[in-house]
């Protein structure tokens, strides 16, 4: 109530002013109307941030840092020498590097790791218990073996096999205070299965120094992004490789819109390094217990989560347990997963609900 | 509002909205829910009131008693769902019969048919944003169609309460 | 009705009816006027065009490979070929109310139950072509038979990145 008016007051005038009023009142709200379009149709317009990216080969396979964002970059820059310095951190085939040191270190002569690699190799240790050796960092014997994804990949012979089998056992890494550890009985620690992860979370929590808003790690397909007041779509690669001509065909879409964490996106699958003989097909991810390439009825499994190193050990984990192990297991642990089957059903986390999107072909099933 | 409300026009805007309020539970239960072929078609019997509101006390009232109307449906019933698309569609009627009431050539049916068919797109606009997909706009044109002969009949039955009151000396505006 | 009235409120083109206080509603109102049948009129002329277009937008859409889509909530379920269920399919959905079961086969969709009020959806009956519907909002689903090639094949732009 703006004016409060009396009936006794002049009448006239304040008639006709009142009228006049009534008169502008319409326009006004059609006004009022037209700049809140306008005002959503402007902020519907991206503002020109800087953007920087780089692609390089790293981890033996193609590795893309990108940003938005006043520093982004900066942020770059820092992340692709950072990257270097982890790989070699990580690698066990780099000489003088603290996994190969490790792995020729003694009960006598323990070596002491940086905190990040201990902390790595400590998180690996306690999922290959939690996964009942599914997940094994020790596995890299039989990798050698079979070499898959590599050009001698062939089917190794029973004795061979039972030997590398003598030489894998996570039990055997020893992992001691103030950062020490030490590898028995020749076992041979391989951080491959995690580095990407691992990697990929410590780009971002150091690009995340940077006055940036958005930041998207793609390490060979481990995707590990992050939009401030920004939601980003991540595509599921589709492990069905029939349609030769688009090779980056997807089975989902998944929308990542929490802004305080960064998510990660890690598929594994056997469509993309195996080998066929005898018209059997061999994927790269090896069973520990029979020794040979896991048998499963999944054609891959994708894992969404905040922790990218956690979601690169679950995905190894999930596609080798097969569709009804997985599925029970992920719903005991509540893991965002998305299981791809091979009828052609995504079976995706209830907790998804609303964040993924079917693409052509496939069709979603909730559990959960 | 800057009109000094007096006890007799917050009695009055009560009763028309009592009113609004017995027609929408008439209209539930003369025509129960998926009797009509439609998604979202009804009657809108208590289209009569806000009509009546619009043509006897003002603008301004009508459209309070559109927003009152819904907001009491939902107190009652619970059903946010149909509260999103009553607020939206009356939004929308309201805005269009505004526009119409003023106009010289056009009668309470103008008002009320093109009142319903904004309803119709408000509702619409409703049930785009439930489903998040464009695909709900195919029912747009018959539900335009359908809601205009409702909204055609709701004028008849308009039409002579407006009049009675018209003579009765309008003691709504006195 | 006092003809004077008419008057009054015409000269004053500003003043909504309720102004004229203490005075009659001028009688326009009550009469059906050519303003009103100007406004039907526009409103068929609309709706025609509008159902002219769907209806042409359908028999173009006809003739391309019919892909069924099943969205719940704004994100899509289900997005294949009806082709692929050659055996009758039944597609189960969990809502907030309960439960809707779709049924596939090679050259139709229909919801055959519907855990909602009004049951709408299931009167829609039977989507054999591409433009075809059915939509449920309570639950917020929708069933769509959509022309295959309408929507894939631009990957670029689509996502910010893929997964692999």
């Amino acid at each position: 109530m703006r004016s409060f008016r009396k009936s006794s007051e002049c009448k006239t005038s304040k008639e006709k002013k009142n009228s006049a009023r009534r008169g502008t009142w319409m326009p006004r709200m059609w006004s009022f109307f037209v700049v809140l379009s306008l005002l959503a149709s402007l902020s519907a317009c991206k503002k020109n941030t800087p953007h920087a990216s780089v692609s390089l080969f790293a981890l033996d396979t193609y590795v893309t840092i990108s940003a938005d964002g006043q520093e982004a970059e900066e942020a770059v820059q820092c992340a692709s020498t950072t990257l270097h310095i982890y790989e070699e951190m990580f690698s066990r085939h780099h000489e003088g590097g603290e996994i190969a040191l490790l792995n020729q270190a003694t009960a006598e002569q323990p070596v002491t790791l940086s905190e990040e690699t201990y902390q790595l190799l400590s998180l690996t240790c306690e999922y290959a218990v939690l996964t009942d050796g599914t997940f094994d960092p020790t596995v890299a014997p039989l990798m050698d073996l079979w070499g898959i994804g590599t050009e001698n990949a062939r089917v190794p012979g029973d004795d061979e096999i039972s030997e590398a089998l003598t030489r894998i056992d996570y039990h055997n890494i020893q992992l001691l205070p103030n950062d020490q550890a030490y590898v028995k009985d020749g076992t041979q620690v391989d951080l491959g299965g995690v580095a990407k992860g691992a990697i990929g979370d410590l780009l971002m929590a150091k690009m995340r120094e940077f006055d940036v808003t958005k930041i998207i790690l793609d390490l060979g397909g481990n995707i590990c992004a992050w939009a401030k007041d920004d939601s980003l779509r991540v595509g599921v690669i589709s492990p069905k490789k029939t349609d030769a001509q688009d090779p980056q065909s997807m089975c989902a879409i998944v929308t990542i819109t929490d802004a305080d964490l960064p998510m990660s996106v890690v598929t594994s699958g056997a469509y993309e390094r195996f080998f066929e003989q005898d018209g059997i097909r061999y994927g790269h991810i090896m069973d520990t217990r029979t020794g040979a390439p896991v048998q499963t009825d999944l054609l891959s499994a994708t894992i969404v989560g905040s922790d990218g190193t956690v979601c690169d050990i679950l995905s190894t984990t999930l596609y080798a347990m097969g569709l009804e192990r997985a599925r029970d297991w992920a719903q005991e642990k509540h893991i965002d997963c998305i299981l791809c089957a091979e009828n052609g059903t995504l079976c995706v986390s209830t907790s998804l609900k609303g964040r993924v999107d079917a693409e052509e072909g496939w069709t979603i099933e909730y559990f959960g | 509002m800057k009109k000094h409300w007096t006890a007799f026009q917050i009695t009055k805007l009560a009763i028309l909205l009592a009113l609004a309020l017995m027609l929408s539970i008439l209209e539930a239960w003369l025509l129960p829910k998926g009797i009509l072929p439609l998604p979202g078609l009804k009657l809108g019997l208590a289209n009569i009131a806000i009509l009546v509101t619009l043509y006897t006390v003002g603008k301004k009232e009508a459209l309070l008693l559109a927003i009152l109307r819904s907001l009491v449906v939902l107190v009652l019933g619970g059903n946010f769902v149909g509260f999103v698309f009553s607020m939206l569609g009356g939004v929308w009627a309201w805005c269009a019969m505004c526009l119409l009431c003023e106009r010289k050539h056009v009668s309470i049916f103008g008002t009320s048919i093109g009142g319903a068919a904004c309803h119709s797109i408000g509702q619409i606009m409703a049930a785009m944003l439930m489903t998040r997909t464009v695909y709900v706009l195919v029912y747009l044109p018959y539900l335009i169609l359908a809601s205009c002969a409702m909204g055609a009949v709701i004028a008849f039955l308009t039409i002579p309460v407006v009049r009675a009151l018209d003579h009765l000396g309008n003691p709504v505006i006195q | 009705m006092p003809k004077k009235d008419g008057q009054s409120n015409t000269s004053d083109k500003l003043s909504t009816p309720h102004q004229a206080c203490g005075q009659h509603l001028p009688p326009r109102h009550f009469r059906f006027a050519s303003g009103d049948v100007f406004l039907i009129i526009a409103i068929l002329v609309f709706c025609g065009i509008l159902i002219t277009g769907m209806l042409v937008r359908r028999h173009t859409l006809s003739k391309k490979t019919p892909y069924v889509r099943i969205t719940v909530d704004g994100s899509v379920v289900m997005n294949r070929a009806l082709s692929a269920f050659a055996d009758e399919t039944e597609y189960r959905l969990a809502t907030e109310n309960g439960e809707v079961v779709v049924i596939l086969n090679d050259h139709e969709v229909y919801i055959q139950s519907s855990d909602c009020p009004d049951q709408i959806c299931v009167q829609t009956g039977k989507l054999t072509k591409p433009g075809d519907g059915a939509i449920c909002l309570p639950n917020k689903i929708v069933v769509q038979i959509v022309a295959g090639s309408s929507d894939s094949g631009e990957t670029d732009g689509k996502v910010d990145a893929v997964a692999k």
